[in-house]
């Protein structure tokens, strides 16, 4: 085998095992919101997850990718429908040495990501109607958009937007729509008294927000340092570190927020720390250096506590608080290249300017500023518009007597947990019992 | 202050439950006017002897109704007495009941007594209940047979407590410390207490298990001085007063009246003799005097206020009144950790 081959197949090979990685996630993601949320939902949670990838999967595969990745203009492509490839139909992806079936199923790994995302926001009372039809809307209309912005040769990556993983691309934008969402829907039966004080809907089981979270850590080293695409400089284990100790930084630095604010060193506070971290620094792994990362890492996992704390006093119903860990995490994290960019690593990556820390001045922070607000603003009156004709036609939210019997049960037919709950088990587990 | 002292005369000239309903009630508005910390000792005080007139009154009148209902065999000797922070002579305005009756009669009557403390138990405690205070949620009352027996048995019980020294037991043993005469033979329960206290005294791994417990629950205070305010529920961004300084101080105290075999009855009592055995640094002691006026204060003053007596909104404290219920916590804190210091040396056998 020639280099240029023995250089092919490995770039393959690790792009292959990162899709596999961040296509993982859903299986973490699937865990994480089911333990998050109540027992009477947990078939729903979980086994959207799958319906939720499907349905990207196609819509990506014949619309999505395209517009993301297609030529085009500074706004869409315009190229490339069901992977269709011609003569520079997809030259913005033309820096990475694979085949571009794994390029596109590494980019779906993404789109599905950022559409798991979104779904926090409609936890626990969404239609299942909602899903196909918004699932299906956003991997077309929202999430490429964005991307084809910053990756896809838009105006965004033009402008010289570092964000080399997608907390914006991929975070941010999904935590707006969960935003939209939560409150088009309104908050969950029972969240709020009548005086607006917030109660405690715990999540059913801890244990699978714990081992969800750590999946997601894991396949973040998938989405991260998979990004390069390439291992031929060994550019992804950097990658790789500066991920892993955002994530650390995170978790430490949430725990010990949680324990200063409201005096419990609570454990879903510190997975929420790890993957807002985890968030922050998938736009800056690979522009910062191992100390910033640090910093990155335990400032999101802190702050994004307090946002939690605070949406919830302000009256929003974020289930499992999918706006502060991937919506201001992702903000923190685009904006932090602003500041931390290191001029070695922007050299290496070829993209942007070293930030203001190292005397590169306001300019990559400004590029990034108008990055987060640009995308937020399109994905915010995108979604909403979207979801407020839904509301206003087939409607968003189950009844309030499907509501309180659980999704499980009235959009399913069937208990996640029934010797819990379908009163036809819990029964016959008692009489075996007697 | 003289209003409350000419309330206490009306409550003695009382003759039905009614009439004392309307002075507990009375109560409220009388302190509402006079309320100030620096006056928060002698107030308290005057508070106390005010529940006490109306406790007293209220048994006097239960005890009318038991004879005249003709209902077991009064024991040679019996005694209403308090727990809980009536006990300890320092009760806010609404407190809700802790009481219980200890008798003394021959081993053969012991039957017949009980059934005529049931009788004076039941009475009382709806009388007290019809009066303006709640029965106790945790059932600390005469009508619950752990706190209504026979000296003889409640001496067992006791020495029960003492020798598991389970959770349970410590939780139950520190009520039982707080135990105060209100009617009846006094002696009784003085005595009790001041075997109960002694025993416990010689007792290094009950002292050691007590000492464990009484470090929870922490101050809700954030290693910045930032107040843990209720976060969910229908008291979030209140805080917890009674949690806040006031129960660490009380049962640090209680621990501490063990290790030096204490038993005075109320926390100024229990203050003033570790303070003269010499069982707290003099400086702390006077930190410790100082904080516990001041959770009294609190306590009382917003329980004149809210039906919620226990919470209170953070923001409705102003930036004086947060400075000085952070200072008492950190005391608080202070004496916990005195308290950890000491069991941590003590050796698990």
């Amino acid at each position: 085998m020639s280099p240029k081959e023995i250089s092919l197949a490995l770039d393959s090979l690790w792009v292959m095992i990162s899709a596999v990685l961040v296509i993982g996630m859903q299986a973490g993601f699937a865990l994480l919101e089911a333990g998050s949320t109540r027992m009477k939902n947990s078939g729903h949670v979980a086994g959207k997850q799958i319906l939720s990838f499907a349905i990207a999967s196609l819509a990506f595969w014949a619309f999505g990718f395209a517009i993301t990745f297609g030529a085009g203009n500074s706004f869409i492509g315009t190229e490339g429908w069901f992977l269709k490839e011609g003569k520079g139909t997809f030259d913005s992806l033309s820096w990475a040495n694979v085949p571009l079936s794994l390029k596109f199923l590494f980019q779906l790994g993404f789109a599905g990501v950022s559409l798991a995302i979104a779904w926090g926001g409609f936890a626990e009372r969404a239609k299942l109607s909602v899903y196909f039809i918004f699932g299906t809307i956003f991997t077309i209309a929202i999430y490429p958009v964005i991307g084809h912005w910053v990756w896809g040769g838009g105006w965004l990556g033009t402008m010289g937007m570092q964000d080399f993983a997608g907390s914006t691309v991929v975070h941010l934008q999904g935590a707006i729509a969960a935003l939209v969402a939560t409150i088009l829907l309104g908050p969950r039966i029972g969240k709020f008294n009548k005086d607006k004080t917030p109660n405690v809907i715990p999540g059913h089981n801890q244990v699978y927000t714990v081992i969800g979270g750590f999946i997601l850590w894991v396949g973040w080293f998938g989405f991260n340092a998979g990004s390069t695409m390439a291992v031929g400089d060994g550019f992804f284990g950097y990658v790789a570190l500066t991920t892993n100790l955002a994530a650390a930084a995170g978790a430490i630095a949430a725990i010990i927020t949680a324990k200063i604010m409201v005096g419990k060193a609570d454990i879903p506070a510190m997975v929420n720390g790890v993957l807002a971290a985890l968030v922050a620094i998938t736009a800056a792994c690979a522009f910062v250096e191992p100390w910033a990362a640090v910093v990155i890492g335990a400032v999101a996992g802190s702050f994004t506590f307090w946002t939690s704390v605070y949406f919830e006093r302000k009256g929003i119903d974020d289930p499992i608080y999918a706006f502060s860990v991937h919506g201001i995490a992702g903000a923190i994290g685009t904006i932090s290249t602003g500041f931390f960019a290191s001029p070695r690593l922007v050299e290496i990556t070829g993209i942007g300017k070293a930030g203001l820390v190292y005397g590169g001045g306001f300019h990559q922070l400004i590029v990034q500023t108008v990055g987060v607000l640009g995308a937020a603003a399109y994905v915010a009156v995108v979604s909403f518009v979207i979801l407020f004709a839904l509301k206003k036609t087939i409607g968003l939210r189950v009844t309030a007597e499907q509501e309180i019997s659980g999704l499980d049960i009235s959009e399913h037919g069937s208990y996640g947990y029934p010797e819990q709950l379908d009163p036809a088990f819990v029964n016959h587990s008692k009489t075996v019992v007697q | 202050m003289e209003s409350l002292y000419e309330l206490i005369q009306q409550i003695d000239q009382a003759k039905t439950v009614n009439e004392l309903n309307v002075y507990h009630r009375e109560l409220a508005y009388r302190l509402r006017n006079v309320i100030e910390r620096d006056e928060i000792a002698s107030l308290s005080h005057a508070l106390s002897d005010v529940h006490d007139t109306l406790v007293k009154k209220a048994v006097m009148l239960a005890e009318g109704e038991t004879i005249q209902a003709a209902v077991g065999t009064p024991p040679e000797k019996w005694c209403w007495y308090v727990m809980g922070s009536m006990g300890r002579g320092e009760p806010t305005v609404w407190t809700d009941q802790d009481n219980g009756i200890l008798f003394e009669c021959p081993p053969e009557q012991e039957e017949e007594c009980y059934a005529f403390i049931r009788h004076l138990a039941k009475v009382g405690t709806s009388f007290l209940h019809d009066i303006g205070y709640p029965y106790c949620t945790g059932n600390v009352m005469a009508t619950n047979r752990r706190w209504s027996q026979s000296v003889r048995a409640w001496e067992q019980q006791m020495a029960m407590y003492i020798d598991h020294h389970f959770p349970d037991d410590i939780r139950f043993l520190l009520i039982a410390m707080d135990m105060r005469p209100i009617y009846g033979a006094s002696e009784l329960v003085q005595d009790c207490k001041k075997s109960l206290v002694g025993q416990m005294s010689r007792h290094p791994l009950l002292l050691k298990r007590m000492g464990e417990h009484v470090i929870f629950p922490r101050v809700p205070l954030g290693w910045f001085g930032n107040f843990h305010i209720e976060r969910w529920g229908r008291y979030s961004g209140c805080l917890h007063l009674k949690h806040s300084g006031y129960v660490q101080l009380v049962n640090s105290l209680k621990f501490l009246s063990c290790v030096g075999n204490i038993s005075a009855m109320t926390t100024w009592e229990r203050l003033e003799h570790i303070r003269d055995q010499s069982l707290l640094p003099a400086s702390l002691a006077q930190k410790v005097h100082e904080a516990f006026l001041t959770c009294v204060y609190f306590r009382l003053k917003y329980s004149l206020e809210s039906a919620d007596r226990d919470y209170v909104p953070l923001h409705v404290l102003d930036p004086h009144e947060r400075a000085l219920l952070k200072k008492a916590m950190k005391v608080a804190q202070m004496l916990q950790r005195t308290v950890m210091r000491q069991v941590r040396g003590w050796r698990d056998e």
